[in-house]
C-alpha cells in the first residue's frame, strides 16, 4: 500500500499540532463555537445527538494490520470500546471527548492514518472497489490512480471551498462494486482497442433529497490525462454550481439542469486548455505509484484446494460461508475473504477494539496483512490461500466474525439513524436487527439469494436507500417515526433509482411490509435463481404494491 | 406522538469538553448528566430566563447550543416528548451497543 513520504508525514503532523492549537484555543474561550465549528469540520470532527463523532479516512478503503491494530487502541482508550465502518469506507468513533481528539489525531499520524476532508465542502475520501488489487475481474488495481487523486485533492487551494461535498469513487472491474455511478465522478477503468489504458468517466451520480444515476461524460480518458480531466469538472463545477441553495449545490444538479451536452461543452475546453500542463501524469510516476499496490509475495498454488475441499464436505457451516463470503482472486489457489459486519440482529458496520485486534492477527497470520473496508459496511481480507479458509473461518468464528450472510439479505447497508445522528428523522439501526432477525434464518436466507436491503434515517441518504434492491427511508411524521419503502434500485453497473411504492409504514409495520415484499419475490420467481431484482425488472412494482396495499 | 398541551419546559446542551447531552438543573453543578435532575420550569418565561442562564454558560466555554425542550411529568418522573429528545436523555435505543 502506499507509504508516506517526509512531505505526508510534515503535513499530517502539522495538521495535529494545528488542530491541537484550535482545541486548546476553544477550551480556553479564545475561539467561539461560531469560529471553531468549520476548523474541527475540516478534521472530522462532528457534534451529534450524544457526544462529538470523529470521521477517520480509510483512504480507498485499504488499510494495513497495524492501523487496524491502532483503531482498536483508538476505540479502547478514548471512546467505548467499539467503531463504526460506515458506506464511505471510512470509520466513525461515536463517544471521543473534544480535549482528546488533538492524542487520537497525534495516535493516527502515527499509522499514517487522519481525518482531513472527512467533513465539508472539499473533495472526500476517495472510495474503490474492496476487492481492489485481488478480484479476479479487474482488468487493472484502480488504487494508484485512487491515491493519486487523493493526493491532488488534499487542500486544493481552489477546491476547498466547492458549492458542496464532492465525491470520487473508482472501479477496476467491469462488474461495478464501488457504486460508481451513485458518485459526483465515478471512474471506470477500461481498455481502449488499441489496448491502452485508461478512463470511462462518469459524472453528477448521487443520492440525497435528489437521486440521480450518472451521466456518461466521456468513453475513454487516457491515463495520463486523468488529474488534468477531473480538475477541469471540478473547475466547471465550482464555477457553475449552485452555491444559492444548499439542496441545489451538487454536480448532480448542475447536470439536470444544465444538461450533459453544455456541461461537457464546457468540461472538454477546459481540458483541452490545461491538458498539456503541469497536471498531466508522467508514465514514469503512474508506474510508481503502481508499485505501492503491487500484489504481496503470493506462493504459486494449485487452482483447487484439497483442504478447502475437505472442510467443504465435512463441515455444514463452514460449507456455507464459503458460498457466500469467498470472492474469486486473480491469482489461483487464492480467495478474498468477506468477514461480515452484519452478525443476525446487530448492528451493522460496528465492530468491537477486540474484534478489530483479532482481524489484524488473521490479517497477518493468513492474509500478509493487509484489510480492506467495503462501503457495504463490511471487512475484507483481499489475499489469502485457500488452503488456509478454514483456519481463518474458525479464528473469525472464535471472534464472533463468521456470518454467513454476504450478498444476502441480512446483509444491510444500516446509516446510524436517530440512535446517534443529529440529522436523522427516525431509527434505522433497531429497524435493520428486526428484519435481520425476521429472514436471519440459514434456510430462509439461502432461499431467498441475494438481496440488497439498505436503510437511511433520513434523505440524506448515508444508508443508500435509492439503491437498494429493498430501500428504506426514516421519515418524521408528526412525531412519530414512519418507514418509506422503495423497490428496485440497484448500485451496480444496472444503476437505478428505486421507486417509492406507496405510503409509509409505521415502525412495526415495516418489518411484516419488508417480508411481504420477500414473499412475493419468492412466489412469483421463474427459478430459483432469478434473483430478487431480476424479478422486479420483470415483474414491476404491481404484484408488490397489491401484495402491500391491495388491489385498487 | 401528541403534543401535551402546555407541557413543561427543560434546557439541554451538549458539554463543551465531551460533547455529552446535559440538562440544566437547579443543583450546585448547574448541568446535570441525568435529566431526572433537569430543573422543570412550567412557565415559558421562567424557561426563557434559564435559557438566559445557559447561554451564559456557552461563554463561560461548560456547554454549546443550548435550547428549550418539552417534556411531560409523570409521577415525578420528566419524559421529553420527542423521540429525538428522549433518545438523547437515555441514550442508543440499540440492544448491544456500548451505552454509558
Ligand atoms: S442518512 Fe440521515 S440519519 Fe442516516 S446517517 Fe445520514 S444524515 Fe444521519
Amino acid at each position: 500500500m502506499y507509504v508516506y513520504d517526509d512531505f505526508d508525514h510534515a503535513f499530517v503532523s502539522a495538521r495535529v499540532a494545528q488542530f491541537r492549537d484550535q482545541v486548546e484555543r476553544r477550551l480556553s474561550g479564545e475561539l467561539s463555537e461560531e469560529q471553531f465549528r468549520p476548523l474541527r469540520l475540516m478534521n472530522g470532527v462532528y457534534l451529534q445527538l450524544h457526544a462529538y463523532m470523529l470521521r477517520i479516512a480509510i483512504p480507498y478503503g485499504t488499510l494495513n494490520s497495524r492501523q487496524m491494530r491502532k483503531l482498536a487502541h483508538i476505540g479502547r482508550t478514548y471512546d467505548r470500546g467499539f467503531g463504526h465502518f460506515t458506506t464511505r469506507q471510512n470509520l466513525q468513533f461515536n463517544w471521543p471527548a473534544l480535549k482528546d481528539i488533538p492524542d487520537i489525531l497525534a495516535e493516527l499520524a502515527e499509522v499514517q492514518m487522519h481525518a482531513i476532508q472527512t467533513s465539508g465542502n472539499c473533495v472526500r475520501n476517495v472510495t474503490a472497489d474492496h476487492f481492489a488489487g485481488a478480484a479476479a475481474d479487474e482488468l487493472v488495481d484502480p488504487r494508484a490512480y485512487a491515491e493519486i487523486l487523493r493526493q491532488w485533492s488534499s487542500l486544493h487551494p481552489e477546491f476547498s471551498y466547492l458549492p458542496r461535498k464532492f465525491k470520487i469513487a473508482i472501479s477496476g472491474a467491469t462488474h461495478d462494486r464501488a457504486a460508481i455511478r451513485l458518485h459526483d465522478i465515478g471512474l471506470q477503468v477500461v481498455k481502449s482497442e488499441a489496448g491502452e489504458i485508461g478512463f470511462s468517466v462518469f459524472v453528477g451520480g448521487g443520492m440525497g433529497r435528489t437521486p440521480f444515476t450518472a451521466w456518461h461524460l466521456r468513453d475513454f480518458l487516457a491515463e495520463g490525462d486523468l488529474l488534468a480531466y477531473v480538475e477541469a469538472i471540478l473547475r466547471v463545477y465550482n464555477l457553475y454550481g449552485r452555491r444559492d441553495n444548499k439542496f441545489k449545490a451538487r454536480i448532480k444538479i448542475l447536470m439536470h439542469e444544465a444538461g450533459l451536452d453544455a456541461v461537457k461543452a464546457q468540461v472538454e475546453e477546459e481540458f483541452e486548455r490545461i491538458r498539456e500542463g503541469e497536471l498531466r501524469l508522467p508514465e514514469g510516476e503512474i508506474e510508481r505509484y503502481k508499485r505501492f499496490f503491487a500484489l504481496p509475495d503470493l506462493a504459486r498454488r494449485p487452482a483447487v484446494s484439497e483442504e478447502q475441499q475437505r472442510w467443504v464436505k465435512a463441515d455444514p457451516a463452514f460449507a456455507a460461508w464459503i458460498s457466500t463470503n469467498i470472492n474469486p482472486h486473480k491469482l489461483a489457489g487464492y480467495a478474498s475473504v468477506t468477514i461480515s459486519l452484519k452478525p443476525i440482529g446487530g448492528v451493522a458496520g460496528d465492530a468491537t477494539a477486540e474484534q478489530m485486534d483479532r482481524v489484524a492477527d488473521i490479517a497477518d497470520a493468513y492474509a500478509h496483512g493487509e484489510i480492506r473496508v467495503s462501503h457495504e459496511q463490511n471487512l475484507i481480507l483481499p489475499h489469502v490461500a485457500r488452503d488456509d479458509l478454514k483456519s481463518v473461518y474458525d479464528e473469525l468464528v472464535a471472534a464472533g466474525l463468521a456470518t454467513a450472510n454476504a450478498g444476502l439479505v441480512t446483509d444491510m447497508i444500516v446509516c446510524p439513524g436517530l440512535d446517534y445522528c443529529a440529522l436523522a428523522n427516525a431509527r434505522s439501526i433497531p429497524i435493520a436487527q428486526r428484519i435481520s432477525e425476521r429472514l436471519g434464518a440459514a434456510e430462509r436466507q439461502a432461499e431467498i439469494g441475494p438481496l440488497q436491503i439498505k436503510i437511511s434515517g433520513c434523505i440524506n441518504a448515508c444508508g443508500h436507500h435509492h439503491v437498494g434492491h429493498i430501500g428504506i427511508l426514516g421519515v418524521d411524521r408528526k412525531g412519530v417515526e414512519y418507514y418509506q419503502l422503495t423497490l428496485g434500485g440497484s448500485a451496480d453497473e444496472n444503476a437505478a433509482v428505486g421507486g417509492i411504492v406507496g405510503p409509509s409504514f409505521d415502525e412495526n409495520e415495516i418489518v411484516d411490509a419488508v417480508e411481504t415484499v420477500v414473499d412475493v419475490y419468492l412466489r412469483s420467481r421463474l427459478r430459483p435463481d432469478e434473483t430478487f431484482i431480476a424479478a422486479y425488472r420483470r415483474l414491476g412494482e404491481t404484484p408488490f404494491k397489491e401484495a402491500l396495499y391491495g388491489a385498487d | 406522538m401528541a403534543r401535551v398541551p402546555k407541557s413543561s419546559q427543560i434546557i439541554t446542551a451538549n458539554r463543551l469538553i465531551d460533547g455529552r447531552v446535559v440538562f440544566y438543573s437547579a443543583g450546585a453543578a448547574r448541568w446535570a448528566r441525568d435529566v431526572q435532575q433537569a430543573e422543570v420550569f412550567a412557565d415559558p418565561t421562567a424557561a426563557e430566563a434559564a435559557l438566559k442562564q445557559a447561554e451564559q454558560d456557552v461563554a463561560l466555554r461548560l456547554v454549546v447550543d443550548p435550547y428549550p425542550i418539552g417534556v411531560s411529568v409523570d409521577e415525578g418522573l420528566i419524559l421529553p416528548s420527542l423521540l429525538r429528545e428522549r433518545i438523547r436523555a437515555a441514550g442508543p435505543t440499540v440492544a448491544g451497543a456500548v451505552v454509558a
